[in-house]
């Protein structure tokens, strides 16, 4: 009996360490058989992600403050959440959730809140809403008055009250409050003569005039229904808007126009990507102080594959000759810039098949020439889209890793 | 006796555990499918796939919640799928956030596709999942794939013409 006790308790341990040592096996597998983990990894990340943190954040954004603070907020059970870090994101404060009632808040890929402020004490927020119907949601609106204190009951900017899509909006505000929300807006849709895609609509509004009410406006019709916007003011506090077209028989090129300044917009890429489908990737903008137009955008066309980089000197009408960026066959992508004091940012990710790469490069002579293209950052676990945040003094690469975290360089 | 009933309880444990730990690492299990109607993407279960169809003309269709033009492809599959049972197509989704998964349930249920093969992509793994694929795509989407009776895939990128589709799936 005390044999059988033995070999019992002897069975009972080896049971144990084999059970153990498979499922540690198993959790252990590279990223290439998550085949065998593949419901673990996903019970894993919720897991992970039932506390406020950023690294559960999907997407982040982030601006600097006028008084160099900086702001990164992400979307999490329906609430935004922000953190502020007083030294260049090395230390963040405490997460907390923006005043608000819950609601639904897009927040992936393309698509996903932003954040701006004035010089006031005013920290404004636009984000889209899903709806109940498929391809439906509303442009949402807040504002804080009290640096965050305190925000707004948020109000929908769309104002056709139809439930059809309102979507992949950006926001700029200058010092003095004066915002702007442009976005891709499926109201058009409703008429007979519809065209192909989206159009693009914009409404302005200042909080601290009381000009509370966000009037719309046409900007243009026939754009992709998928990628976000870019925006920047010129030299003469225009607003100029950067997005995908669609011409003819579903040719998606990128076309941009400055409100107030022309009526018919300037085409600004020929690659001919014929494509009735969804990219999703947007182009950037950054307008410099002698009012050159710096832009980046992608492509898969016939005449032109992935990441080009061209200036202007009126506006978008002509062009310098498109100047590849990044590497096309290591999957290079998602590209954002921004213009410094001549000095031209160029970040973009690459994949080469297990690692995600963030790359730099950069021109110091207004976009004339670039030096040579660097890594910046790793990541295994998936990859946010990069973008280039302007401090007070110098610009920083913000990057946002799955599970991993939020990471700001400076450039 | 109880000694004994615990014993081969035991030894039945044991062999399971050794047996399911063998079949685990040999990816031999499937993990059940999530919202039975789909189940997550891997690598080797897409060779399976493709090991499985190899000899025959199908179709890899891979597809997003928020992307309009693919939801006009999977009404033609749906349409096709009413002249043809056993439509030699397998449909990819690549969303993975936990806000897709209620989306990507109704749209399969919607377009009734819930008896083709359906995969979707594993959180934080999306371009992983992309390359293996095909390292050539960019995550465009829809995305459709071709694949001819040797085996050979032929990748396009946005909303296939209904005539060329019919052309490939159905047996005329």
């Amino acid at each position: 009996m005390k044999n059988i006790n033995n070999r019992l308790k002897l069975l009972i341990l080896v049971t144990f360490i084999l059970s153990t040592g498979i499922s540690q096996q198993v959790l252990a597998e590279p990223m290439d058989h998550s085949q065998h983990q593949g419901q673990k990894s996903v019970k894993q990340a919720k897991t992970i992600c039932q506390k406020i943190a950023v690294t559960c954040g999907k997407t982040v954004t982030s601006a600097f403050a006028p008084n160099g603070d900086f702001w990164r907020i992400w979307s999490q059970q329906d609430n935004i959440y922000y953190q502020i870090s007083p030294d260049n994101g090395q230390n963040f404060g405490i997460a907390k959730a923006v005043g608000i009632a819950k609601e639904k808040i897009s927040a992936r890929n393309e698509n996903r809140p932003k954040i701006a402020f004035d010089s006031k004490q005013g920290v404004y927020l636009s984000w889209a809403s899903p709806r109940e119907k498929k391809y439906t949601a509303d442009i949402r609106y807040s504002y804080s008055s009290d640096y965050g204190k305190t925000f707004s009951t948020p109000i929908t900017v769309n104002d056709d009250g139809l439930l059809t899509g309102h979507s992949f909006n950006e926001m700029v505000v200058n010092d003095e409050g004066d915002v702007s929300i442009v976005w891709l807006d499926g109201r058009l849709k409703q008429r007979k003569d519809a065209g192909n895609g989206s159009a693009i609509f914009i409404a302005s509004g200042n909080m601290t005039k009381a000009k509370s009410q966000f009037v719309n406006q046409e900007v243009v019709n026939g754009t992709c229904v998928c990628c976000r916007l870019a925006v920047d003011y010129n030299q003469q506090g225009k607003l100029a808007i950067l997005w995908r077209h669609i011409y003819g028989d579903n040719i998606r090129e990128f076309a941009i126009t400055t409100l107030g300044e022309q009526s018919t917009p300037y085409q600004v890429s020929h690659d001919h990507w014929k494509i009735n489908g969804c990219p999703h990737q947007g182009g950037a903008l950054s307008i410099a102080q002698d009012n050159r137009y710096h832009m980046v955008w992608y492509n898969q066309g016939d005449k032109g594959k992935g990441i080009f980089y061209s200036y202007s000197n009126d506006a978008g009408k002509s062009l310098s000759l498109p100047l590849a960026v990044g590497e096309q066959a290591a999957q290079a992508a998602h590209p954002h810039m921004s213009e410094r004091k001549g000095v031209i940012d160029i970040v973009w990710t690459q994949f080469t098949g297990t690692e995600h790469q963030l790359w730099h490069q950069q021109s110091t002579d207004k976009g004339v020439t670039f030096g040579i293209a660097r890594v910046l950052a790793t990541s295994t676990k998936g990859s946010d889209r990069p973008f280039i945040v302007q401090g007070q003094n110098n610009s920083f690469v913000s990057w946002h890793r799955f599970q991993q975290g939020h990471w700001l360089n400076q450039l | 006796m109880w000694v004994k009933t615990l014993l081969f309880t035991n030894v039945i444990f044991l062999i399971s555990a050794l047996l399911m730990g063998t079949l685990f690492i040999s990816g031999l299990v499937q993990a059940e499918p999530v919202g039975n109607s789909s189940i997550e993407f891997s690598k080797i279960r897409f060779e399976q796939v493709t090991q499985e169809r190899k000899g025959q003309k199908w179709l890899a269709l891979l597809w997003s919640v928020d992307c309009p033009p693919c939801m006009k492809e999977l009404a033609l599959v749906q349409k096709l799928q009413q002249k043809q049972k056993n439509l030699a197509v397998v449909i990819i989704n690549t969303d993975t956030e936990e806000s897709s998964e209620q989306k990507r349930a109704d749209i399969i249920k919607h377009f009734k596709l819930m008896n083709l093969k359906n995969f979707h992509f594993t959180q934080g793994q999306e371009a992983q999942q992309r390359y293996q694929v095909d390292p050539q795509w960019f995550g465009e989407l829809p995305r459709s794939y071709f694949i001819d009776e040797q085996g050979k895939f032929h990748g396009k990128s946005g909303l296939i013409a209904e005539e060329f589709l019919t052309q490939w799936l159905l047996i005329l």
